[in-house]
C-alpha cells in the first residue's frame, strides 16, 4: 500500500515536469518574446534590444534555456516577471492562495451538495422530485461557464446589488477587525464560488445518482434489508459506501476542469488568482510568468489526482489488496 | 371459525411456527404478469427442517423472499395471500414491525456468498451489525458476539477473520459468515436459499453438516431450499416439491424417495446422481419449465409428463390429499390405473421433430 502510494507520487511528479516542458517549448515556438514589444518602440535602438536578449539568455537554444529553467525551478526560482517587475515566485505566491481558496470552497460545496442531491434522487428514483432535479442538473451542466458567470454577475450584482461586482475584498475594510474582514471576504467569495459550484454540482449529482442506482439492486443490499436494517441505513451505509468510488474518481477529474473554469471565473469577477495571472501574462507576453503559472497548474492537477488515489484506497478495501500483491 | 383453507397442512396439536397459505407473488412486467408463485401453501413446525425443492425458475427464491417481504417492484405479494409466523400475520405488518422480524426471528442465508456480503465492510462488522440493530448491543459486545458466532460456525481463526473483508475469504468461509449472521439473534426460522449451490462438493457437505449441527444445538427451524434432492435427503424431515409456481407434492422424506406420487417428483428422483450410476446415464426430464407469464391451462406439467391424458389438458389438478400427510397435484391420485400406460411426453416428441 505504501509502495503503491510512493509510485503514484513519482507519477505525479513526472506529470508536473511534463506539463512544464510542454508549456515551455510551446511558448518557445510562439512568435515573439518579452522584448518584442520594445522593437516597435522608436526610442529603443535594436542594438539595445539585442544586448538585453543576450543578458536575459533569450538568445540561447531552447533546450539549454529549459534545462537552466528546470534546475532553477527546483530551487524555487521561477525567473523574473518582466511585465510586473517582480520575481515570478512572488507573484504566484500572492495569487495562489486566492485560487486555492476559491477552488477549495467550490469543490467542498459542490461535492457535498452534489452527493447529497444524487443520493436523495437515487433513493427516490423516478419520482417527480428526481425528474425535476435531473432536468435542472442537465440544464446547468450544459451551460457555458463564461456565460453563467456573466449572467450571475449582471443579475445578482449589477441588478439586485446582492453581491460585490468583483475583487477579493473591500479596500475600506481590508484592515479592519477580524469578523468584519471575514464577512467581507465571504461576501466577495460568494459569486465566483457560486458560479463554479453551480457548474460542478450538477455533474457530481448526476454521477452520484447513477452510481447509487447501479449499487441498489446488488445482492448485498438485499442482505442488509434481510438483516432488519432501516431503509435509511441500508441506503446511506451499505449502498452509498459502495457508490462512493466513482465520486472519488470524479474528484480527480474535476480538479483540472475546475482549474480551467477558474481562468474564466477569475477574469469575470476580477479575482486576483492564478487564472487572472495567466491572462495577464499572455496579454503582456510575459513568458516567465506564463510558464510559471502553467507549471504550478500542472502541479495542482497532479496533486489532485494523487489525493483522489489516496481517497480511493481509503474507500475501497479491494484496492488496498491489489496494491499489496 | 373458518375452516383451514384447502391445500394447507392440517394443524397439529400446536400451531405451526410458519404457515403459508395461498401465497401469490406476481411480477407485473411489460411482458405480462409473471405468476412466479401462484397459490403456495405449506407449514413449518417448531424445530423442523423442511425441504423446498424444484427446478430452476419454479419459484423457490421468490417464495423465500416473499416470506421475508423482500420482493421488489414490479413484484407484488397479491391480496389474499397469508404468511403467519409465530402467531402473527406478516403480510399486514407495518414496515417497522417487519424489520423487527427480519434478521431477528426469521433470518435468511442467501445462495451467492460471493455477492451477498458487502465488499467495503469487514465481515465482523457485518455480523455485529445485526446485534447492534436488534439488541442495541454496544460496539464491543456486538463484536464479541460476532466473533463467537464465527467460532460456532467453525471458522478457523475467527478473531482474525472477523477483521477481514469478504474478498479475502474463500467461498466456504463466506457462507459461514452468512450463516453466523443469520444465527446471531437465535432466530426461530432460518430460510436457507440454496446455501451450498455456489460451493464445491466437499465444502457443500461441510456446510450442510454445520447447518444440521447448529439446528440440533439451537432448535431453530430451517426451510432448506434446493434443486438437489440429495441435499433434501441429508437434511430435511419433510419435503415440498414445487413446479411452475405451485406445490405439486408434499410428503415426509422417506416415503417420497420410496414412492413418489407426482410424475415430476419421479423425474427429479430419476435425475438424481446415485451410487453406482454414472452421471451421463442420468435421465433428465424432457422439456423445460414454461415461462411464468403464461402457465399452461390444466396441469402445468402436462407437456413433460409421460402419463398425461385428456383430463390433464382440461382440468387443473387440485392438491389431492393422499393421507399420512402426503399430497400430490396429479390426477393419477384419482385415476391410478393411468400409470400403466406411459407414453412419450409431448415435449420429448417436439424436440426431434424440429
Ligand atoms: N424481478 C423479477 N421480475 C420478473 N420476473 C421475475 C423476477 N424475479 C423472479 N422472476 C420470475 O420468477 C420465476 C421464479 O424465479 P425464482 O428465482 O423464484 O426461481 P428459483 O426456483 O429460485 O430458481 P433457481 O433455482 O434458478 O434459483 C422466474 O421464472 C423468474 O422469471
Ligand atoms: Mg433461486
Amino acid at each position: 500500500m505504501i509502495s503503491g502510494l510512493v509510485s503514484r507520487v513519482v507519477q505525479a511528479a513526472v506529470v508536473a515536469i511534463l506539463v512544464a516542458a510542454v508549456a515551455f517549448f510551446v511558448l518557445q515556438a510562439a512568435p515573439g518574446d518579452p522584448l518584442s514589444a520594445l522593437v516597435e518602440n522608436p526610442s529603443v535602438s535594436p542594438a539595445l534590444v539585442a544586448a538585453e536578449r543576450a543578458r536575459l539568455g533569450y538568445d540561447r537554444p531552447a533546450a539549454v534555456q529549459f534545462l537552466s529553467y528546470v534546475s532553477a525551478a527546483a530551487g524555487g526560482d521561477l525567473g523574473y516577471s518582466a511585465s510586473l517587475g517582480m520575481p515570478v515566485s512572488r507573484v504566484i505566491g500572492a495569487a495562489l492562495p486566492h485560487t486555492l481558496l476559491l477552488m477549495g470552497t467550490a469543490i467542498l460545496v459542490s461535492f457535498a451538495v452534489g452527493i447529497a442531491l444524487g443520493v436523495a434522487q437515487a433513493a427516490r428514483a423516478g419520482t417527480v422530485f428526481d425528474r425535476a432535479a435531473s432536468a435542472v442538473s442537465l440544464f446547468l451542466h450544459s451551460l457555458p461557464e463564461f456565460w453563467l458567470a456573466l449572467v450571475l454577475l449582471i443579475v445578482l450584482s449589477g441588478r439586485l446589488h446582492l453581491f460585490p461586482g468583483g475583487g477579493l475584498e473591500t479596500l475600506a475594510v481590508a484592515h479592519s477587525s477580524g469578523w468584519h474582514w471575514f464577512l467581507d471576504r465571504l461576501h466577495h467569495l460568494a459569486l465566483p464560488a457560486l458560479t463554479l459550484v453551480l457548474l460542478t454540482t450538477a455533474g457530481v449529482a448526476r454521477f452520484q445518482r447513477a452510481a447509487l442506482l447501479e449499487v441498489l439492486p446488488r445482492d448485498f443490499v438485499r442482505t442488509a434489508v434481510a438483516k432488519g436494517l432501516s431503509r435509511r441505513r441500508v441506503v446511506l451505509r451499505h449502498a452509498w459506501r459502495n457508490a462512493l468510488l466513482p465520486i472519488v474518481t470524479l474528484l480527480g477529474l474535476a480538479l483540472p476542469a475546475l482549474v480551467g473554469g477558474a481562468v474564466f471565473v477569475e477574469q469575470v469577477f476580477s479575482w486576483p488568482g492564478m487564472g487572472r495571472l495567466v491572462v495577464t501574462s499572455i496579454e503582456r507576453r510575459d513568458y516567465a510568468l506564463l510558464t510559471g503559472c502553467l507549471l504550478v497548474g500542472g502541479v495542482l492537477v497532479a496533486a489532485g489526482s494523487l489525493l483522489a488515489d489516496a481517497l480511493a484506497l481509503a474507500v475501497d478495501p479491494r484496492q488496498r489488496r491489489a496494491n499489496r500483491d | 371459525m373458518t375452516p383451514p383453507p384447502k391445500g394447507a397442512d392440517a394443524p397439529g396439536a400446536e400451531a405451526p411456527l410458519l404457515s403459508v397459505t395461498d401465497l401469490r407473488t406476481y411480477f407485473h412486467t411489460n411482458n405480462g404478469v409473471a405468476r412466479a408463485v401462484d397459490g403456495v401453501s405449506f407449514t413449518v413446525a417448531q424445530g423442523e427442517t423442511v425441504g423446498l425443492v424444484g427446478e430452476s425458475g419454479c419459484g423457490k427464491s421468490v417464495t423465500a423472499l416473499s416470506l421475508m417481504r423482500l420482493i421488489q417492484s414490479p413484484g407484488r405479494i397479491e391480496p389474499g395471500s397469508s404468511v403467519r409466523f409465530e402467531g402473527t400475520e406478516l403480510l399486514t405488518l407495518s414496515e417497522a414491525d417487519m424489520r423487527r422480524v427480519r434478521g431477528n426471528r426469521m433470518a435468511m442465508v442467501f445462495q451467492e456468498p460471493m455477492s451477498a456480503l458487502n465488499p467495503v465492510f469487514t465481515v465482523g462488522d457485518q455480523i455485529a451489525e445485526v446485534a447492534r440493530i436488534h439488541s442495541r448491543a454496544s460496539r464491543r459486545d456486538a463484536w464479541r458476539q460476532a466473533v463467537a458466532m464465527l467460532e460456532l460456525t467453525g471458522m478457523p481463526a475467527p478473531e482474525q477473520r472477523a477483521h477481514e473483508y469478504p474478498h479475502q475469504l474463500s467461498g466456504g468461509m463466506r457462507q459461514r459468515v452468512l450463516i453466523a449472521m443469520a444465527l446471531m439473534m437465535n432466530p426461530a426460522l432460518i430460510v436457507a436459499d440454496e446455501p451450498t449451490t455456489a460451493l464445491d462438493v466437499t465444502i457443500q457437505a461441510q456446510i450442510l453438516e454445520l447447518l444440521a449441527d447448529l439446528q440440533r444445538r439451537t432448535g431453530t427451524s430451517i426451510l432448506m431450499i434446493t434443486h438437489d434432492l440429495g441435499v433434501i435427503a441429508e437434511t430435511a424431515r419433510r419435503v415440498i416439491v414445487m413446479y411452475a409456481g405451485e406445490v405439486v407434492e408434499q410428503s415426509a422424506v422417506g416415503p417420497l424417495f420410496a414412492t413418489p406420487h407426482h410424475p415430476y417428483t419421479e423425474g427429479l428422483l430419476a435425475a438424481m446422481p446415485r451410487m453406482g450410476r454414472r452421471r451421463d446415464r442420468l435421465r433428465v426430464i424432457p422439456g423445460t419449465v414454461p415461462p411464468p407469464t403464461d402457465w399452461p391451462t390444466g396441469c402445468r406439467f402436462r407437456a413433460r409428463c409421460q402419463y398425461s391424458w385428456d383430463r390433464c389438458a382440461n382440468e387443473h389438478p387440485p392438491l389431492y390429499d393422499l393421507g399420512d400427510g402426503r399430497r400430490s397435484r396429479c390426477h393419477l391420485a384419482v385415476e391410478p390405473g393411468r400409470r400403466a400406460h406411459p407414453h412419450e411426453p409431448l415435449a420429448a416428441q417436439a424436440v426431434p421433430a424440429r
